[in-house]
């Protein structure tokens, strides 16, 4: 009996192709082997990062061998997260809810900041403090609609008692259910002016990124005087588009012009027609509001077309060296300030148990929210210690908006917060610039002034 | 309106590039589609199949570039063809329909790309240190790996359109083409000419994602957009139309740069689907296709 026009056969005489089989059993083979040879850790780490259960204050948290990072418990006290007088708190179980970007191209976000969390975790817990897990859900790259969705999965079917949230659009999102659920969340990752003011059940954990921007220009302009003409490539973002006018209006207010500025999709791995048209209006600096990897891009776009002018943006990462190679000598950039050889053993016990955790230097994401984690740590501890529900979000809140303020942010400086705005203080910006492929802290950023040369200090 | 002839130049080599590119993305899609009516639409995922091994392989094996290169092109291939042997031909002798293989494919592609993030993570990968050398022909700006694609794309063109015509297999699959039960008769194994096309299918979809892993970086997500640039050029080639689908592809690529003259980089996507429509508005069987009799 044959075999139908159309391919099927007829039921009764079922016949496999040989050589089709062994290709199908060989290209699972490959992706098999692959998969053995290619597959990384990331995939432990995606998932949060749920607490060692122990009491004991010096276990090792993280460090391979089993081998102590850091002395967790003296850190912390010596940080200021001193709990040796709040009884019971080693005893509470507390959940964080995190909307993160866990796929898609800026997946890297999600990554470091669910590593710099889930050490935290470990890190509070080794040091006498609650346990903390971490529940996750996806905005999928900072969409609004995935990341309200997770919120409302996260409250009403995890009972997070908090929110770590990222992206600026995806966080303006979940302000309703924020409300509704009176749940408390922060976003340690992407702070800008649109955020501020907007829920009491909304604070920023990082200093507002929008704040730094008019120093970018002023930058430009004392490093470059003759720099007339400036071209903007920013993310096709309500945040990051307000951030440009910041930059455009400084530039413009110190006697420059915007010439162009052209909009990029998140995640565009082909910035070819933007980068044309800025080239064709002969820039003499290019600022970039683009975060994760597509900086990268910008950047190798603009090099490979021949626009050699100072490029000065919003983001560095490892990963996006790893797309520029060298032409990011020179890039110089804004954000978070952080420094290993601080003096201080909280710092240090970041920094040495991060790395040997992870393989990898942290990232300032990381940062933020490893230090976002002692700070609901803490806040735990004081509604504990004032004899109330630490699990339960009001709680939180009314610990917060009663003393709007943390021990030590992660660069050795009081952490406080603006009770109108939510906004975080205490901590300052920095600018780096890139030298060997190495950022290297080139000044601060205090509000939008700039101070080139200042240290961090502990 | 005045003219600045340093971007339009820009552009027109940009546009050449990204219509090599989407020459040879469409021309993936023909093979199978125009062979199979299969909607593919897990052909994304063998995108990403391939460029992840050619990562893996180059980028962290220190696999020489080139045999890396050729071992994700036949990773590719044979991982096309698989989805064809495990998949639709167990569907079509169920008696599955057009819709039950798209729904297949599509189910597929998410699950497939859900699965190489968890194996490999969600973070980029890298090749490395690929070679590729600037160009600078006046104010125009351009790589190696730029004229790479533009000449391998033109050259799988000639190649697969000269396949077809004088090869045996060739001409057998486009007997499947034209008429699959008349094919079928006259002795040609369709379902063997499925998996054939569906293998080379996907090693020209293979050839596209090392370009632009190459050029960028490999990522789970990386495949959908590409591959649907693909299909439009299919569609505005015309089905079936080797060469057509080429033009078509090159016309979308170009088309999509010069818009750069008049509008904001951000709308380029626009433009493909607007030059889409008006197309199909206006000749509904693509610019190469044959009117129906």
């Amino acid at each position: 009996m044959k075999e139908q026009p159309d391919g099927t056969m007829p039921r009764s005489r079922r016949r496999t192709t040989r050589t089709g089989m062994a290709a199908a059993l060989l290209a699972l083979a490959l992706v098999a082997g692959l998969a053995a040879c290619g597959g990384d850790d990331d995939d432990e780490t995606a998932g949060g990062g749920n607490a060692t259960d122990t009491t004991d204050t010096t276990a090792a948290a993280g460090g391979a061998g089993g081998e102590q990072c850091a002395d967790f418990a003296a850190a912390a006290s010596e940080a200021g997260y001193d709990w040796s007088d709040v009884d019971g708190l080693a005893d509470v179980d507390l959940k964080v809810g995190q909307i993160l970007a866990l796929t898609g191209p800026q997946a890297f976000f999600g990554t470091v900041m669910t590593q710099g969390s889930a050490l935290a975790a470990d890190h509070i817990r080794a040091a006498g403090g609650p346990a903390i897990d971490f529940e996750q859900g996806d905005n999928e790259g900072g969409l609004p609609d995935p990341s309200a969705a997770a919120a409302r999965r996260l409250v009403s079917e995890e009972d997070v008692a908090v929110i770590q949230s990222s992206f600026g659009p995806a966080t303006l999102a979940i302000i309703p259910i924020l409300e509704q659920t009176e749940t408390l969340a922060f976003n340690p990752a992407g702070a800008t002016e649109d955020q501020l003011s907007q829920s009491e059940y909304l604070w920023m954990a990082r200093p507002t990124a929008t704040d730094a921007f008019p120093a970018l220009a002023d930058y430009a302009l004392d490093t470059h005087p003759d720099a007339e003409r400036a071209a903007i490539l920013v993310w096709n973002e309500a945040s990051a588009l307000s951030s440009t006018e910041l930059i455009a209006d400084r530039f413009e207010e110190l006697g420059g012009e915007v010439v162009i500025q052209e909009q990029v999709e998140i995640g565009s791995p082909d910035m070819s027609a933007q980068v044309a048209r800025i080239r064709a209006e002969n820039p003499d600096v290019l600022f970039l509001v683009l975060f994760g990897p597509d900086y990268a891009t910008a950047i190798k776009e603009a090099r490979d077309s021949g626009l050699d002018v100072p490029i000065i943006g919003s983001d560095w990462n490892t990963e996006g060296h790893t797309i520029t190679g060298d032409q990011d000598e020179g890039y110089v950039y804004v954000s978070d300030p952080f420094d290993p050889e601080l003096d201080s053993p909280f710092v240090q016990m970041f920094a040495d148990c991060y790395v040997e955790e992870y393989g990898e230097a942290p990232e300032p994401f990381g940062a933020s929210f490893y230090e976002n984690t002692w700070v609901i740590a803490e806040l735990a501890a004081r509604v504990l210690a004032d004899g109330g529900d630490p699990t339960d979000s009001t709680a939180l809140l009314e610990a917060l908006e009663s003393n709007p303020t943390a021990p030590m942010s992660i660069v050795c400086t009081q952490l406080e917060w603006d009770l109108e705005t939510h906004a975080m203080t205490g901590k300052p910006q920095a600018l780096y610039e890139v030298t060997d492929g190495s950022p290297e802290r080139i000044g601060l950023i205090e509000g939008d002034e700039l101070d080139l040369g200042a240290e961090l200090s502990c | 309106m005045t003219i600045n002839w340093s971007l339009a130049q820009q552009l027109a080599v940009n546009g050449v590039v990204a219509g090599s590119l989407f020459a040879l993305l469409g021309l993936s899609w023909n093979v199978i589609y125009a062979t199979t009516r299969v909607f593919h639409f897990a052909h994304a995922l063998v995108f990403v199949v391939a460029a992840y091994a050619t990562v893996v392989l180059v980028g962290e094996h220190g696999v020489p570039l080139l045999a890396g290169l050729t071992a994700g092109i036949a990773v590719g291939a044979v991982a096309g063809a698989a989805v064809e042997v495990l998949v639709y031909r167990p569907l079509r002798r169920a008696q599955g329909t057009a819709l039950t293989l798209f729904l297949a494919s599509m189910g597929l592609f998410i699950a497939g790309v859900n699965v190489v993030q968890l194996v490999f993570g969600p973070r980029n990968r890298s090749l490395g240190d690929v070679p590729n050398h600037q160009f600078f022909v006046g104010d125009v700006a351009f790589s190696a790996l730029d004229v790479s694609v533009v000449v391998v794309a033109w050259a799988a063109v000639a190649t697969v359109a000269a396949w077809e015509r004088r090869t045996r297999w060739g001409r057998a699959l486009s007997a499947v083409r034209t008429n699959p039960m008349l094919a079928s008769a006259v002795g040609v194994d369709v379902p063997r000419m499925f998996a054939v096309a569906f293998m080379v299918g996907s090693a020209l979809v293979a050839i596209a994602a090392l370009y632009v892993t190459a050029t960028n970086v490999a990522n789970p997500a990386m495949g959908a957009a590409p591959i649907i640039s693909g299909l439009i050029a299919m569609f505005l080639g015309g089905i079936g139309k080797t060469v057509g689908v080429a033009i078509g592809g090159l016309v979308l690529g170009l088309s999509q740069s010069m818009g750069g003259l008049v509008l904001p980089g951000q709308y380029q996507v626009t433009v493909s689907f607007v030059i889409l429509l008006v197309v199909l508005l206006v000749k509904p069987q693509g610019l190469f296709g044959e009117r129906p009799r």
